[in-house]
């Protein structure tokens, strides 16, 4: 696993080896520097990003997953290789192989076949990953979360590994130690608190302002779905060459040109045509977007790292809100938005963790998750 | 046979409407509108009924049910069954304090009474209109009622 680097501290040596922040004489204060392994192997300390780069190479037991270049779904479509499966009457949407091969080649974060040398990793060739509606992993009253496996219901017909956007969101603080909740532990929370709920400012998360500055380790959550934020640049909705207010609208927002990526587990977009696979041209009809012929199958990738702006295909008037109401406040006005929202968790910068606070998981609940020793043993870190 | 074949080739065209690009010019607010609405009644947001939308045809307005509800606990209540769309009436349309959104007041006959709901809508132009046509429904009504027609679809 390449080191993640601490982007609020500078590298003391070119990243081409296992990048060390140094720290400034003026905060030398601070405690003594951890490796990334003594970061991961103490998860108290891990930030919500470095928990989801942890919790995405665990959950594809591949050291290199967190580190790909962002999935893109108009180059690579949806999982292809099996059969959409459907809640009865609320539509949630669960997969079972049909074609290992293309199950297999459609998984991006899948390394098969697996190299035999490495220890204690778990093969998923077999049984390859999707986005599975309901999905959360289960968790141990040991404290230990499985994400390999699901509760009965789901097992019944997915039977493979599978979590959705709130399992894979509340797993990521689980593992960081940090609570989203102060009323529950992590492992009461994740049947309980989907993506709506973190929309609401609470007693872990605040709101944050586009004039604050988005950072990695924020959400952006809405009714149906939420993300963190992976990678940011300084111009995450490219309003760069928008020059007045009156250009803030879909005429001079692009989703395709935003700069933002985010990590999140994935539905499918195309998912109420399940005995059709569409292709990106089919489906969007654009002349560039025509050049794809990305299936469009309806099982979603899942865990993921994702352009922003991809999100835009299944979600318009949300991802459309959120960049529009950036564009606003590039030009002073506040706009009443309330479809999406962007909330920071309350100890996400803390950089020497309090003994105590709400928000902080207490030692005796806090949540290992299982499959983590692969990562260590094999990975190089 | 031929006759066969070509009634095959004629059901993939039409089919293939419901996918077709958006139009070059978008329809006028006040159509969009209208058929937003009929999207609505006609089985967008219930999934059961949602088959249902395979009647309602437009290049400019992606027809495509609401994505679905991950997280519902119950079916959503259908509140009433209107005969026929035809009972619906657009009753006014205005601009919001939002760049491209609209408030949609309507009207329908339920059971021989007139009832009022409303609904946002929001425009769209240039990328993400190639993406999600012309226009989509921000705020839904508040009640989900269904036309007749989509007790079988």
């Amino acid at each position: 696993m390449t080191s993640i680097v601490r982007a609020d501290l500078p590298c003391s040596y070119s990243c081409t080896s296992p990048c060390i922040p140094s720290y400034p004489s003026p905060i030398a204060s601070l405690p003594p520097l951890q490796t990334l392994r003594d970061r991961l192997l103490d998860i108290s300390t891990l930030s919500p990003s470095d928990a989801a780069d942890l919790l995405m190479n665990t959950f594809y037991q591949n050291c290199d997953a967190a580190d790909l270049p962002p999935y893109l779904l108009l180059k690579h479509g949806e999982m292809r290789g099996y059969s959409l499966k459907r809640h009865p009457w609320n539509g949630g949407s669960a997969s079972q192989v049909v074609d290992l091969t293309k199950a297999v080649e459609s998984q991006y974060y899948l390394q098969c076949p697996q190299n035999s040398k490495r220890k204690f990793c778990t093969d998923f060739c077999k049984t390859p990953p999707t986005y599975i509606w309901g999905g959360k992993g289960t968790y141990k009253k040991n404290g230990e979360l499985n994400l390999f496996t699901n509760e009965n219901s789901i097992e019944k017909i997915s039977k493979h590994p599978g979590i959705d956007c709130s399992g894979y969101i509340n797993a990521v603080f689980a593992i960081a130690g940090l609570k989203v909740r102060t009323d529950m532990k992590a492992s009461k929370v994740a049947s309980t608190t989907p993506a709506k709920w973190f929309m609401k400012e609470s007693t872990c998360f605040d709101r944050v302002k586009f004039n604050d500055g988005l950072k990695a380790g924020d959400l952006i959550s809405w009714r149906k779905h939420i993300v963190m934020i992976d990678k940011v640049s300084t111009d995450p909705f490219a309003l760069d060459s928008v020059n007045n207010i009156s250009q803030c609208n879909s005429r001079y927002i692009d989703p395709l040109k935003f700069k933002l990526i985010v990590s999140n587990s994935l539905g499918g977009i195309n998912d109420e045509n399940k005995d059709q696979i569409f292709s990106a041209a089919d489906l969007f009809g654009d002349e560039e977007i025509k050049s794809s012929t990305a299936p469009f199958t309806g099982v979603g990738i899942g865990i993921s790292k994702i352009p922003f702006g991809h999100l835009a295909m299944k979600y318009p008037v949300e991802i459309m809100e959120l960049a529009t109401s950036a564009c606003l406040a590039k030009f002073g006005k506040e706009s009443k938005w309330n479809k999406i929202h962007i909330t920071r968790h309350k100890l996400a910068d803390t950089k020497s963790m309090p003994a105590n606070h709400e928000c902080l998981e207490t030692d005796k609940d806090k949540v290992n998750i299982e499959g983590r020793k692969c990562i260590y043993t094999n990975c190089n870190m | 046979m031929y006759i066969h074949k070509l009634q095959y080739v004629i059901l993939l065209l039409i089919s293939t409407t419901v996918f077709a690009a958006p139009p070059e010019k978008c329809p006028d607010v006040n159509q969009l509108a209208q058929m937003l609405l009929k999207m609505e009644f006609h089985g967008r947001r219930s999934y059961a009924h949602n088959s249902c939308l395979k009647k309602v045809k437009s290049k400019a307005v992606v027809v495509r049910p609401e994505q679905r509800d991950e997280g519902l606990s119950k079916p959503r209540e259908i509140k009433g069954w209107i005969k026929d769309f035809k009972l619906v009436k657009i009753e006014k349309i205005k601009k919001i304090d939002f760049p491209e959104r609209y408030l949609v007041i309507f009207s329908y006959y339920l059971n021989k009474k007139k009832q009022f709901d409303q609904m946002e809508i929001q425009t769209f132009d240039g990328t993400i209109k190639k993406i999600a046509g012309c226009a989509a429904i921000v705020t839904p009504p508040k009640n989900l009622i269904l036309t007749k027609e989509c007790i079988n679809p």
